[in-house]
Formats: structure tokens, C-alpha cells, sequence
């Protein structure tokens, strides 16, 4: 059983795995982060018999309903809605997208990193990171995670193998500054 | 606050020149490039960033070309944390696929190749 919600932003009918109950998930229509409702749950507008997407545009051209208004649907044409049972789920199907769950991959850091500090470990950051939107491309999100961990872990490497020599020398430059004119 | 004290000192001393003043500068050398000569990908960033801080987009350009042109997409990054740390509210983000980061992992490397081959067109990304 899947967990289905409405992305906040543009109303997206989202579904994802049970265990994403609680966490973050973006939407992979619009990119903003919701908050995935606990499992069992559905959204409102879906327990009415009504699924409030807009039909195919060629049923009903130049509906005067919005989507999701209450006005009455499929006035003057069989409603398939109203047999859930029979029509239902099939048709509601194109409508829905899986949702990502939101995991860091580091991508930015470990660009950074590459680019200031140390390159070696800064391309292992980066492949990780790769890694992690790959797996939750994929609908795997402890990989993903697992992922993303490592991509953290070498961003630190990177970062710590590339800022302590600097600091160091910068110490070292003032140090040799001060003593020539002290 | 310590971008802000590094964008400062870099804006005042020029990483291009050995010496501030009477004063060595106290930029320290890319190891790698002390060790063996060879320009990483990221070679030509500070350079960038002065020559960037007073306004000389094409000098910036011509030192790392790579880096230059992911900044907006950096900027925005680091815009959109700035604003999740202050209020709170999330700016749109995007998803890359994972291809897109293998392809954007390639043409670092391959940068990182080509600026270091001393022909004509390829001695133009060298810093």
C-alpha cells in the first residue's frame, strides 16, 4: 500500500512507499519538498467521488470548472466517478507521479570542495552524489541514503585534507610577517 | 561572516601577484600545482574571483571558464540555504537525473585534461 498526497505547491497527486511516512519528499513535477502524511491516509479531495484533475482536454473543452471545485461534475455525460469500483483506479492512474524523497546528495559541497581544497577526494564526493540521486531516481531510498552519507563523509575528507595545509600556511605567512618587523 | 572576511581579503589582494605592498601575499601555493606542474580543473579560481570582485567578467572568464560559469547555479544554492536558515521557507529546487551528474563529472575531468595540453585551442582554458 502506497502513501498518496498532494504536492503543497502546485497540487501534483503524489505516491510513494509506506516507510517514506513522515520524512520529506519532493515533488518531481514542480521540485518543492512536502511533508509525506503518515500511511493510511488519502487526501481529502480523493475520499469524495470525485478525482478533481482535469479530464483529457478534448471531453470537456473549455470546462467553467476548476479543478478540484466543487461544482457538478460530468453534468450531461456518464460520470465514471460515480462506479469507483468498476472505472476508478485505472483511469485516475496517468495522474499520478511517484514522489523523491528528499536525501542530500552534496553535490554542490563536493563541487566545491573539488574546486578549493583537495580534487582526489572532492571527484569521490561527487561520484556518490551521483550515486544518490541515481538510486532515488530509482525508488531506492536506503541506497540513496547510504549514498549520500558517503557523499558527506568525502565532502569532510576533502574539506579537512584542504583547509589545514591552507590554514596552516596563512598561519605560517603571518608568523614570518610579524617577525620581520617585529 | 568568514566568506565575507575571504571575498574581502581577495578583493584587496591580488592572488596573481607575489607580493601585497612590501608584504608577501599570503595565499598558499596549490600543492598540486607545486608538486607537478599540472593545472587542476579548479586552477585559476581565486584569480577568477578578484578579477570577478572588480567587475572584469572576460579576464575572470579566461582564467577558469568552468568556474565562472557554475557560479549563478552555486550562487543560487547558497542563496536558497541562506533563506531556509533565516525564515524558514524553502526555495524551489531542482532535481538532477543522476545521468546529468555523471555527464557534469565528465566534463570537469576532461576540462581538467584539456587545460593541461599545450596546443593552440586547448592552451586557451590553461589559466
Amino acid at each position: 500500500m502506497a502513501i498518496e498526497f498532494r504536492c503543497t505547491r502546485c497540487g501534483k497527486l503524489l505516491r510513494i512507499g509506506d516507510d517514506a511516512a513522515g520524512r520529506q519528499a519532493r515533488c518531481p513535477e514542480c521540485g518543492a519538498i512536502s511533508s509525506v502524511p503518515p500511511a493510511g491516509t488519502r487526501p481529502p479531495d480523493l475520499d469524495a467521488a470525485s478525482e478533481p484533475l482535469p479530464p483529457p482536454a478534448s471531453s470537456q473543452p473549455g470546462s467553467p470548472f476548476a479543478p478540484g471545485s466543487p461544482g457538478p461534475v460530468g453534468v450531461g455525460q456518464p460520470n465514471p466517478y460515480q462506479a469507483p469500483g468498476q472505472y476508478g483506479q485505472p483511469q485516475q492512474q496517468p495522474y499520478r507521479a511517484s514522489a523523491l524523497l528528499e536525501v542530500p546528495n552534496y553535490l554542490v559541497q563536493a563541487i566545491l570542495c573539488t574546486v578549493f581544497c583537495c580534487l582526489p577526494f572532492g571527484i569521490v564526493a561527487i561520484v556518490f552524489a551521483a550515486q544518490v540521486n541515481g538510486k532515488l531516481a530509482a525508488g531506492d531510498y536506503h541506497g540513496a541514503v547510504s549514498y549520500s552519507h558517503s557523499a558527506r563523509t568525502w565532502c569532510w575528507v576533502s574539506f579537512w585534507l584542504g583547509i589545514v595545509p591552507i590554514l596552516l600556511w596563512v598561519l605560517f605567512m603571518f608568523a614570518a610577517m610579524g617577525a620581520r618587523m617585529g | 561572516m568568514a566568506v565575507l572576511a575571504g571575498l574581502v581579503a581577495l578583493f584587496l589582494v591580488d592572488p596573481a601577484r607575489p607580493t601585497f605592498g612590501r608584504f608577501p601575499a599570503f595565499y598558499p601555493p596549490c600543492p598540486l600545482h607545486a608538486l607537478t606542474g599540472l593545472h587542476c580543473p579548479g586552477c585559476g579560481t581565486l584569480r577568477a574571483l578578484h578579477q570577478l570582485l572588480h567587475g572584469n567578467l572576460r579576464t575572470a572568464f579566461r582564467l577558469n571558464p568552468l568556474m565562472v560559469s557554475s557560479l549563478p547555479f552555486v550562487a543560487y544554492w547558497a542563496l536558497s540555504a541562506l533563506v531556509r536558515e533565516v525564515s524558514g521557507r524553502r526555495m524551489p529546487r531542482f532535481f538532477l537525473p543522476a545521468a546529468w551528474i555523471w555527464v557534469l563529472l565528465g566534463v570537469i575531468v576532461l576540462f581538467g585534461i584539456a587545460r593541461n595540453v599545450p596546443l593552440y585551442p586547448f592552451s586557451l582554458l590553461a589559466p
